[in-house]
């Protein structure tokens, strides 16, 4: 009796501490099962929302899970190996797609030419009528051969080429290189089409590589991990690797503003700084040059006799006298200057 | 940057940056340069990049292809170091607040050993600056030009801000 009681009371507890699995809900969920997708179209409880959000979320996520699992609980189980699996059925959603389309494969030379040409392609038969043999022989294949070798069980030796050729032999080298063509443009066109990769790509034989190839293997190898190699260890003497991707630098906006103006005044007397070993000033010398030419080209033309020179209107003032002066001045100055040369 | 001003003004740069009353700093904003103090500079720091348009002075802004283009804004900041200056006669005064290049005619004055192509700072007759050019010129050239040629480039003056009062910062 005891012990009935105890196992009775032992039951009630596991009872209590896991919930029902029968869960009541106003609106039905909608249930996908071949995606697991259950949805619950029920409007949340904002009193119980707002009192304890966290709670209340788990307690909801919980009976709807419940109300999955009982769905899947419903179809057909089958046991292998201790384990029960259920066939999930097809899934009603239609998901979008993860990845683009596949873009239409690149055409051949050959198929770009058929259709800029309006080639058409037709439908061949597996066998043709040979005149020669009166029977239907395939168009490839050992059957075809075998029918050819009964054709030309003769061949002849034309009149331009040496009598002692082997007509067969020159036959089967033709075919062969006409074979070997086919296969190098079909090599070809594949080869338009396959994807080489070009990035992360690391030296097969590593003693014919340069130093540069490895050293961009070794930084390739530092920076294949999920963290892009923030935290590999680096060797103590392997050189430290460029930043990668970062094209500009800027130094923190925040930071030593003094250090900062220190900085630049030095950038500004770099730049204020002459060349080493520029001692002459360029543009000085070319413009006491320019200034040198100009004074020539003056005096010369001051040399030649004026063609009837224009009288000046001078007026009678202050101002007036000051311009002869200058005139007189410079005549003088001309023809001194003319005599002395 | 510091090419271009430094082309204006020369030497005298280094008086924007020590400045008695404080610590001043440039900042790149958006391809704009500005010029504020330390301070002003701490508070911008509030602010998310999409929301800041302008602190402090705009000094210029950096083109697509990296070249520095100097504002108007940065004029009387840079004015009282120019090394180079040009005067302008009262009838190219106008010309060149409407945005024209300075031709020979309209050139009073131009500071000794100006090269081809430097920054210069362009003033009336009166001392008051009126905005950025570059030398088209070299001196020596400016004198046996005709009256026609560009002695000087157009770069900003004064009269954007009323012209170009929305665009600039």
């Amino acid at each position: 009796m005891d012990r009935a009681l105890a196992v009775l009371s032992q039951i009630e507890e596991d009872a209590k501490k896991v919930k029902p699995t029968d869960v009541e809900k106003e609106v039905d969920l909608e249930y996908d099962i071949g995606l697991l997708l259950a949805s619950d179209p029920n409007p949340l409880d904002h009193d119980a929302l707002h009192a304890d959000r966290d709670g209340y979320l788990q307690r909801l996520a919980r009976d709807n899970c419940q109300l999955l699992f009982n769905r899947l609980y419903q179809l057909p189980t089958q046991t292998k190996d201790d384990v029960t699996t259920v066939n999930l059925p097809a899934a009603q959603l239609r998901i979008p797609r993860e990845k683009p389309a596949p873009k239409p494969k690149p055409l051949t030379k050959w198929e770009e030419y058929a259709k800029a040409k309006g080639i058409s392609r037709n439908k061949k038969g597996k066998k043709i009528w040979d005149t020669e043999l009166k029977r239907w022989v395939p168009r490839y294949g050992a059957k075809k051969a075998q029918a050819d070798r009964e054709k030309n069980w003769v061949m002849e030796v034309p009149a331009n080429v040496d009598p002692n050729t082997d007509m067969f032999a020159k036959a089967a080298e033709k075919k062969r290189e006409r074979v070997a063509k086919n296969e190098l443009q079909r090599l070809r066109n594949v080869k338009r089409n396959m994807k080489v990769p070009t990035v992360g790509v690391t030296p097969k034989d590593v003693a014919k590589s340069s130093t540069s190839e490895l050293t961009e293997a070794a930084a390739l190898a530092r920076r294949s991990t999920a963290s892009l190699g923030k935290f590999s260890q680096r060797l103590p003497r392997d050189a430290p690797t460029k930043e990668r991707g970062k094209r500009r630098q800027f130094a923190p906006a925040v930071g030593d503003t003094r250090g900062e103006v220190r900085g630049q005044l030095e950038l500004l007397q770099n730049l204020g700084r002459k060349e080493k070993g520029a001692v002459v000033d360029t543009e000085k010398a070319a413009n006491r040059l320019i200034h040198q030419e100009q004074r020539e080209r003056a005096a010369s033309k001051e040399d030649k006799p004026k063609k009837g020179g224009k009288k000046r209107w001078i007026p009678n003032t202050k101002k007036g006298e000051k311009q002869k002066k200058a005139i007189a001045k410079k005549a003088g100055k001309g023809r001194k200057g003319a005599k002395g040369r | 940057m510091t090419i271009n001003c430094e082309s204006s003004i020369g030497e005298n740069i280094r008086l924007l940056l020590e400045r008695p009353d404080g610590l001043y700093c440039f900042r790149l904003h958006k391809d704009r340069v500005y010029y504020m103090s330390e301070a002003l500079m701490r508070h911008a720091l509030s602010f998310p990049r999409h929301a800041l348009i302008s602190v402090g002075t705009c000094f210029g802004k950096f083109t697509k292809s990296g070249k520095f283009h100097l504002h108007v804004t940065a004029l009387e900041f840079l004015a009282p170091y120019a090394q180079h200056k040009i005067w302008l006669k009262a009838s190219m005064e106008q010309q060149f607040l409407y945005g024209h290049h300075v031709l020979k005619s309209g050139l009073a004055r131009v500071t000794e050993n100006t090269a081809k192509y430097q920054g210069v700072v362009v003033y009336n007759m009166k001392d008051v600056p009126l905005g950025f050019g570059a030398a088209a010129k070299s001196t020596a050239e400016c004198r046996h030009a005709d009256p026609t040629a560009i002695v000087a480039f157009h770069q900003a003056d004064i009269g954007q801000y009323i012209r170009s009062e929305d665009t600039l910062t």
